[in-house]
Formats: C-alpha cells, sequence, structure tokens
C-alpha cells in the first residue's frame, strides 16, 4: 500500500519559497523576470465526451447519463483540438472526458507531460516553484486526481452539478516539456452552471464543456 | 480587529447595551417599595396557569423557572387547529422547521439532531439519520406542549443541546366520565377522525382510563428530488394511546402508558428516458409503539416531603422503504431500533426554600438497519446515568437551579452535563434569568456502523467510524486502496460532541386595565465542539474516495430572540422575533489567513472576503411570528398566524468548504393561515357540537425546490361532539 500521499506545503512555506524564488530569480540579472507578452487564453465551450444518451431504467440502477467514451484532445501550443487519431502522439497536451482531463504523460500518452495542483489565484502564480513535483498519468490515478473535492471541481449529488473549485490552478507540462498553468472556469455550455431547478434532462445535455484559461510559456521556463 | 471578532463584540455590547435600557428604566423605582412581598404572588393570571415540568423534571410555572420556556395549552392547540407536531412548531418564536433526512425542527440555531423530542418525558426514537420525522407526530391527545431552550442534558442526557419539546398527553382524570369524536375534512385528500374519552373502569376500585385512537390521511406533497415537479404522495396515518392509573393505596399509583403510531405513504415517479415512460412505486412504512410503566409512591404521613417515581419505558420503532418499478423491486432498506429504559426518580423537598431531585437510570439502545451491516447485526449501544437537581430560593426575590448528571457509555466513555440558573426578581414586573449549561450528543448508530457504497456516484464509500479500519485493510488487502488521506490519522474511536451555552434573558409583565401582558427579551450563544463530520479518509484504486466521520469542527450560535404577548378577554396577540448569527471559528481563520477562494462575477477566482461569510447552512438570520386571536360572543372565535423567515443558504455551491454569499441560497418566505370556530349546538349548560373552519398557507406560497412539503393553499373543516354524559 502507498501510504505516502501528495501533501502541499502550508502557505506559509509557500509564501516563503515564492519569496526565496524570486529574490534567487531576480539575481540573475541576464534572464528577464517576467517576459513580456504571455497572455491568457481563454477557450470555451470545449465538448468533452458530451451526453448521447441515458441508461434504460431510474436511478439508483439506471437512468445513467452516458457519452461516446472519447476523450477530447487539445493542444495549448497550437490552442487546438487536435483529432482522435493523433491520440498516440506528442501533438496533444490536455485530454478531457466528463471530468477526467489526462496530461500527455505515462499511461496516457508518449510526451512529457504532467501536472499539479496549485492552490491559489491564477495571476499569482508567477512562477511555478522549483521543487514542486509534477505527476504522471498512472490510470486510474491520473496527474489531475478524479472525484469531488480532490483536484479542480466538487460535485454536488444532491444538486447534480459539476462546479470548478476556486482558486485551484492546474500546473500543467505541455507533451514537448513546456509549461502552462491553466484554470477551470466552468464544465457547462455557455459557460454558466444551470440553475439548480433546472430538470436533469437540462443539466445533462448542457454538462461536459469546458471553459477555461490557461497560459503558455513557450520558452521552456518555469515562468509566467 | 477582524470581522468576526467585531460582530461578536457588537452582538455583545448591542445586548448589553439593550439589556441596560431596560434595567434603567422607571420601575426599577418602584422596587424599593414592593421588595417585601414575593414576587411570585403578584404576577398575576394568566401565565401562573403555564405549567411545565419539562424544565425541572417537577410541576413549575414558566414565571417561576430559571430556564427560557414556553408552554402552549390545550385551547391553545385546539384553536390552532394543527393536526402535526411540525406544523405546530412552525408557529412557534425562535423555532424553524428544517427540511433534511425529514423534517425537524431547529431550536435556537441548533439543528434536528440537537434537539431532543419528548413524550410525557421519555425520548421519542427513530432517528434514522439524524432527524426524529415531526410530521409523523400527531397531536391528538395532547393535552399541552412544553418547550424550553438551551441545552437540558443535566436532566436528559444526550440530544438535549438546542432545547427540549415535550407532548404532555392528557392524563386520567378521577371524575372525568366523558367522550368526543371528530372529524376534519379538506384539501387535498384531508381526512382525520378522531375519538376519545375518559372512564372509570371499576366501580369499587379507583382504576382510571384515559384513551384516544386517530386516523388521518392527506394527499401531501413531497418532491422528487431537484426537478420542479411536485409529487403527491398519500399519507395513511393510524395511532392510538391508551392511558390507565390505578392506586391501589393512597400512597401508590401505578400509571401504564401504550402509544403507537403506523403510517405509511406512497410515491409514484415517473420519468421518461430514451423516448420511454418508466413509472417507479416508492413506500415508506413507519410502525412505533411506545410503553410505559410508572409506579410512584408519594407517602401521605410519613416522609410527606418525598416523591418517588420507578419507571420502566420501552420503545420500538421500524421503518421500512421500498422503491420497485414495472422490472422488480429496486431498492429496499429497513431500520429497526429498540429503546429500553429503567429509571428511578425522587424529589424531596428538604425545606420550604429546597427542592432536590434524585435520579438513576439505565437505557439500552439498539438497531438493526441494512446500512449498518445487515439486517441481522443488532448494534447496541448501552448507557448508565445519574443526575441530581437542586432548586434553592435564595431569597424573597431570587431562586437558582443546580444540576448535574453523568453518563456513562460503554461505547464512547462518559460525559458530565452541568447546569446551573439564577432568577432574580429585580421588581414585581422585571424578572431576570440566567443559565449557564452543558449540552452533548453521542455519535449516532450511522456515525458509528454505517456502511455505505454509492453505485450511482463514482462508488464512494461512507464508512462508520468503528467499521472504517477494518473495511480500509480489507480493501487494502484485497488490493483495491490507494491511498490514505492526511484525515487518516485523525480516525479514532468518536466521542460525544459538546455544547457550552449561555442564557440571559429579562421578563417584564405588565398589566392595565384592559389587558394583562408580558415581553421577554432573551439572548443566547451556543458553542459546539468536537462536532463530528464526515471526511475523506482514503481513496480506492478506481480513483473512489472513502469518507469516514472525525470528531472535528467547531461552531457557534448566537440570537436574540424577543416575544411579546398581550392577554385580554377579548383576544391576544403574540410577536416572536429571532435574530441569529452562526458560524464556524475554523471559517473565520481562513478567510482572515487568505486561505479561501470564491468566484467574482466573470468566473475567475478571487479571494474571499469576510464579508462574503455567512455561517451555516440552513439558519435564516430573522424569524418572526405573529399571532392574533380574537374571541366573540358565545365562544366564538377567529385566528391569524403568520410565520416568516429570511433567506437561508443550503449548499456550498462554489467548492470552497464553506457558506458564503456566492452560494446557493433558499428566499425567504411568509406563510399565513387563518381559522375559526364556535358552537353549533348546546344541551343545557354545554357545549356538544363545535365547528372549525380554516385556511392554510392563504397567499399560496410555493417553493417546490427548498420547501418541498410546503401545501398549497388547503381548505378544512372540522366538527367535534362532545355529547354530555
Amino acid at each position: 500500500m502507498k501510504t505516502s500521499f501528495p501533501k502541499f506545503p502550508s502557505p506559509l512555506a509557500f509564501s516563503l519559497f515564492i519569496g526565496l524564488a524570486t529574490l534567487v530569480v531576480s539575481c540573475k540579472k541576464d534572464q528577464p523576470v517576467n517576459p513580456v507578452g504571455l497572455q491568457a487564453v481563454t477557450v470555451q465551450n470545449l465538448a468533452a465526451d458530451t451526453i448521447i444518451g441515458i441508461t434504460p431504467g431510474v436511478p439508483p440502477t439506471g437512468g445513467m447519463p452516458y457519452g461516446s467514451g472519447k476523450f477530447t484532445f487539445f493542444s495549448l501550443e497550437n490552442n487546438a483540438i487536435i483529432p482522435s487519431a493523433d491520440s498516440a502522439s506528442n501533438r496533444w497536451d490536455l485530454g478531457f472526458r466528463g471530468t477526467t482531463i489526462i496530461t500527455n504523460s505515462g499511461s496516457s500518452g508518449p510526451g512529457q507531460g504532467g501536472a499539479f495542483v496549485w492552490t491559489g489565484l491564477f495571476a499569482d502564480l508567477k512562477s511555478i516553484p522549483a521543487d514542486s513535483s509534477l505527476r504522471v498519468d498512472a490510470a486510474p490515478n491520473y496527474a489531475i486526481p478524479v472525484g469531488s473535492g480532490r483536484a479542480w471541481y466538487t460535485y454536488s449529488q444532491a444538486e447534480q452539478l459539476v462546479r470548478p473549485i476556486p482558486g485551484k490552478v492546474l500546473v500543467i507540462r505541455t507533451a514537448s516539456g513546456k509549461f502552462a498553468k491553466v484554470e477551470i472556469l466552468n464544465y457547462y455550455k455557455g459557460g454558466v452552471t444551470p440553475a439548480v431547478t433546472e430538470p436533469d434532462s437540462v443539466k445533462y445535455k448542457l454538462q461536459r464543456y469546458y471553459t477555461f484559461r490557461y497560459t503558455l510559456q513557450p520558452n521552456g521556463s518555469r515562468d509566467f | 480587529m477582524s470581522r468576526h471578532r467585531k460582530t461578536r463584540l457588537l452582538f455583545c455590547s448591542a445586548l448589553l447595551v439593550l439589556l441596560g435600557i431596560l434595567a434603567a428604566s422607571p420601575d426599577s423605582l418602584k422596587a424599593q417599595k414592593l421588595s417585601s412581598s414575593a414576587p411570585d404572588t403578584l404576577i398575576h393570571a394568566p401565565w401562573l396557569r403555564e405549567v411545565l415540568v419539562a424544565g425541572t423534571r417537577n410541576r413549575k410555572s414558566t414565571v417561576s423557572l430559571p430556564l427560557p420556556a414556553t408552554v402552549i395549552s390545550q385551547e391553545q392547540i385546539r384553536r390552532s387547529a394543527t393536526l402535526r407536531l411540525s406544523d405546530l412548531l412552525q408557529e412557534q418564536s425562535g423555532l424553524i422547521l428544517q427540511q433534511g433526512f425529514g423534517t425537524g425542527v431547529q431550536i435556537q440555531g441548533l439543528g434536528p439532531e440537537y434537539n431532543l423530542i419528548l413524550l410525557d418525558g421519555e425520548p421519542l426514537i427513530g432517528r434514522s439519520a439524524g432527524t426524529l420525522e415531526l410530521q409523523r407526530l400527531g397531536l391528538n391527545r395532547v393535552r399541552r406542549l412544553e418547550i424550553v431552550k438551551g441545552p437540558s442534558s443535566a436532566l436528559y442526557g444526550s440530544e438535549a443541546l438546542g432545547g427540549v419539546v415535550n407532548l404532555v398527553t392528557e392524563d386520567a382524570e378521577d371524575s372525568a366520565h366523558t367522550w368526543s369524536a371528530s372529524q376534519r375534512v379538506g384539501s387535498l385528500n384531508t381526512l382525520d377522525l378522531a375519538l376519545q374519552g375518559q372512564r372509570k373502569l371499576h366501580a369499587q376500585h379507583p382504576i382510571f382510563w384515559d384513551g384516544g385512537v386517530n386516523f388521518f390521511q392527506t394527499d401531501q406533497y413531497s418532491l422528487r428530488p431537484f426537478t420542479q415537479s411536485p409529487l403527491l404522495s398519500p399519507l395513511k396515518r393510524f395511532s392510538q394511546q391508551q392511558k390507565m392509573r390505578w392506586s391501589p393505596h393512597p400512597d401508590h399509583r401505578i400509571l401504564t402508558q401504550w402509544r403507537s403510531n403506523h403510517d405509511q405513504s406512497e410515491s409514484l415517479l415517473s420519468a421518461v428516458t430514451n423516448g420511454q415512460r418508466v413509472e417507479t412505486r416508492g413506500s415508506e412504512e413507519n410502525g412505533e409503539h411506545n410503553l410505559r410503566i410508572d409506579w410512584v409512591h408519594q407517602p401521605k404521613r410519613n416522609l410527606q416531603n418525598y416523591k418517588g417515581r420507578l419507571r420502566l419505558y420501552g420503545s420500538r420503532f421500524d421503518k421500512t422503504q421500498r422503491l420497485e418499478n414495472d422490472n422488480g423491486p429496486l431498492y429496499s432498506d429497513g431500520f429497526q431500533q429498540e429503546y429500553l429504559k429503567a429509571e428511578w426518580q425522587g424529589i424531596w423537598t428538604s425545606s420550604p426554600r429546597s427542592e432536590w431531585v434524585y435520579g438513576m437510570g439505565t437505557v439500552r439502545d439498539a438497531v438493526r438497519s441494512e446500512r449498518y451491516g445487515g439486517s441481522s447485526a443488532e448494534r447496541v449501544n448501552p448507557v448508565w446515568y445519574v443526575f441530581q437537581q437542586w432548586d434553592y430560593r435564595l431569597s424573597d426575590r431570587a431562586s437558582m437551579l443546580a444540576a448535574v448528571r453523568f453518563d456513562r457509555y460503554q461505547l464512547f466513555g462518559s460525559a458530565w452535563s452541568p447546569k446551573v440558573a439564577l432568577q432574580w426578581w429585580q421588581n414585581p414586573q422585571v424578572n431576570w434569568k440566567v443559565s449557564v449549561a452543558r449540552g452533548f450528543k453521542t455519535p449516532d448508530f450511522r456515525q458509528l456502523y454505517l456502511n455505505f457504497i454509492n453505485p450511482a456516484a463514482g462508488n464512494y464509500r461512507v464508512l462508520g467510524s468503528l467499521n472504517a479500519q477494518a473495511v480500509i485493510a480489507a480493501l487494502d488487502s484485497a488490493g483495491l486502496l490507494s491511498s490514505l488521506t492526511p484525515q487518516y490519522s485523525l480516525l479514532q474511536a468518536l466521542r460525544p460532541e459538546y455544547s457550552t451555552s449561555l442564557q440571559l434573558g429579562q421578563t417584564r409583565y405588565g398589566r392595565t386595565q384592559k389587558l394583562d401582558w408580558r415581553w421577554e427579551i432573551h439572548g443566547f450563544a451556543h458553542l459546539l465542539q468536537n462536532m463530528i463530520d464526515s471526511r475523506p479518509v482514503a481513496i480506492q484504486t478506481d480513483g473512489s474516495q472513502i469518507f469516514s466521520y472525525i470528531n472535528i469542527n467547531q461552531a457557534y450560535t448566537a440570537g436574540i430572540e424577543n416575544k411579546l404577548t398581550l392577554e385580554q378577554t377579548r383576544g391576544s396577540v403574540q410577536v416572536g422575533w429571532q435574530m441569529l448569527w452562526t458560524g464556524r471559528p475554523e471559517d473565520w481563520r481562513r478567510i482572515r489567513n487568505k486561505e479561501v477562494y470564491t468566484r467574482d462575477d466573470e468566473g475567475f477566482s478571487r479571494l474571499m472576503q469576510t464579508s462574503d461569510y455567512r455561517g451555516l447552512p440552513f439558519r435564516s438570520n430573522q424569524q418572526v411570528q405573529l399571532g392574533w386571536t380574537r374571541n366573540f360572543r358565545r365562544g366564538y372565535y377567529a385566528r391569524w398566524q403568520s410565520t416568516y423567515r429570511s433567506s437561508w443558504l443550503t449548499a456550498d455551491t462554489d467548492g470552497n468548504g464553506l457558506y458564503n454569499r456566492q452560494d446557493l441560497r433558499a428566499s425567504g418566505f411568509a406563510v399565513h393561515r387563518m381559522v375559526g370556530g364556535g358552537p353549533i349546538s348546546w344541551n343545557k349548560a354545554r357545549v356538544t357540537l363545535q365547528f372549525q373552519i380554516g385556511v392554510e398557507n392563504i397567499l399560496n406560497y410555493r417553493d417546490a425546490f427548498f420547501v418541498p412539503n410546503l401545501n398549497p393553499r388547503s381548505l378544512f373543516i372540522q366538527l367535534e361532539w362532545s355529547p354530555s354524559s
């Protein structure tokens, strides 16, 4: 049994570290601290294995929505959806299927991908801590853990809604080893979470459409 | 200074200033002249008629009890024309109905699992998930309802943190030889039939009997969770109660009580999936029996200042839930609880000033449930306890109540519950009450033994704390465990939850030529510690989480309640207004340390401010009650009742683990009802036929989502026939 678990440093340690890292980085005067021109890109309505049917019957044995089961692959470098045919290539960085997000790494793909979840504001992540360890996918334990309250979302069974947790930034290493930061903003079509009072059928129809923003550092450094 | 401290300081100082203003009023000048007389004697009807036993285990009027208490008389219950305990409680100041695994009551901001519901002083059982369903309980044969706010664990042990609601039923009286029958019909297919009577059973021996039977049915509304379509779920209930009293000797009395309650409700869901209509039938059955035998010893000659009581009480509760569709049964769940208690209690008046109550007892509480390891496995929670209470009159103007109880549980060690209460008559019109008490609640069976897997939502598991380590070890040896979370190390034998509470209040009594009035202003604060909450403790190889229960949380509730009562022969007015503040100290700490995030209007994360924080869910900041009764000649009356509660938060929708402004909120609402009635025919001096007519939910407020079981506007008419004997 693996009794070890990823443990995030305390906020105090984080701030200390970031402070030190900034000091260290700012000592190297020949390198720009904040490269100019890095823009956050917002992706809207990325369909991620949307619902195509509902199992016969009613809950708890039936009535479950299902999709085709295929990932939607996305390249952060090109800001483009990659066809599934290229799933075994380095062309994609992230794959989306329902609430599962995979990186091009380990059991998921041949790339140098990896990820970890950073707690804080998107804009405050200016430099990826040097000692942070990026996890790689080892299905079903993905670098970005799946499950309510574990990485980037919570699922409320009572409301049947998935909501991204505020203050969670996904630090991504792309298939080619570059760094990006991603914040998931919404899980529903149009970037608007349906009202709780909407019937299940509406919630099913609108779910699994990602809205997220990201910043890619193309030069391979860990700074944004 | 933090907002948290500011709020507390503001609250405390507001309370002090308010009380200071009250204390400094001209009335205090009169105190000098009137101090020699015993203040109690100057308090007149109708307040002195309010007698209760729940506050001290002995008869005491609300006027002389140093605790905040309300008594609702049989006449008030009859005139309110409510049929269910939940409906009656909803009309009381400071009490709020809270939904969730049934309809329970929130007292002083503490939820249903922290409030004790008693039937003639003994707990009603059947809390399958913490909440005792108050809609199941009828009011037939209830003589009065007693509500004591604040912890009463010093007298009743576990679960008496927020307050105690005691249903006192009719006793067999010496002289009574009556019977009556009533029938109510109303919209939503409501029918209520009741038959009751009192008799002397034996010509020579003093054996008295009181009994009643009641049938109730209604097409109540409930809701298929999270759809807008309300669902009619017809309910049928049959209940009966028999009480007997026998005095074999002038010093001895034997009292027996047998009550049973059986209800059944059904629901029909129909869902269209893939163009095909699937109908699912659900049903729920609850059976409950309560049996009580008391032997009361009250010597008439020697030991006149002693009154002893030996009590045996047993209760059994049986719940079955089923769900089936055309393909066969989908789901079935059973829950059985058995509660057996033996108790001795002695009341000893050692001097005119001093009264002692002693008691000891033992309880065997046992549960079988499919969710707690199968219906064959009986889970038992034995306890024994002793308690003592001293009611002492310090002077003509001041009295004191001190009590302590010790509970020894086999499963979770022991609990001490002390209580001290003082009351002081500033002058014959102004009375102060202050009390400090500790309450506790033992972990319930669910928190100890639950073994629940939800295949419908990613196979997550919830394990009771006594199972958790064994089940996780078994999963591990089967190779199904991926990792443990940091909270796993916190898993240990659950301990009881505790609350410490402070109650401070002032009651003013007054009389003008036309009316009697009473104004109660009352501040309260509860700090709950060791609260049990579920936390993820391990992760399985398929990525699903395992949750278990840990003593981890702290929470507080504080508030001010105002209650004004005006009484005169022409009618009465009751106004109640409660303000409530709640929260968790841990949440304030995390917000201050900038560890909590929420979302701005554009959907981007931002740091949460203290001004976003809204405390505990399901708490309304304001609650207002208005009751107005008008008496007409010849016994006719009309009554208006309004209840308002402000908005409350229901779910943490932004996933930051606490409740803030951006989370899901139910909007505040008011409901109004009107009742009237009077006699139809007389037989010499006695009324033999009476009617009542009423409208519930006059403005037809509907909120199918957050208040699903609030019935739409409905009408009823009731006839009661009580022939003279």
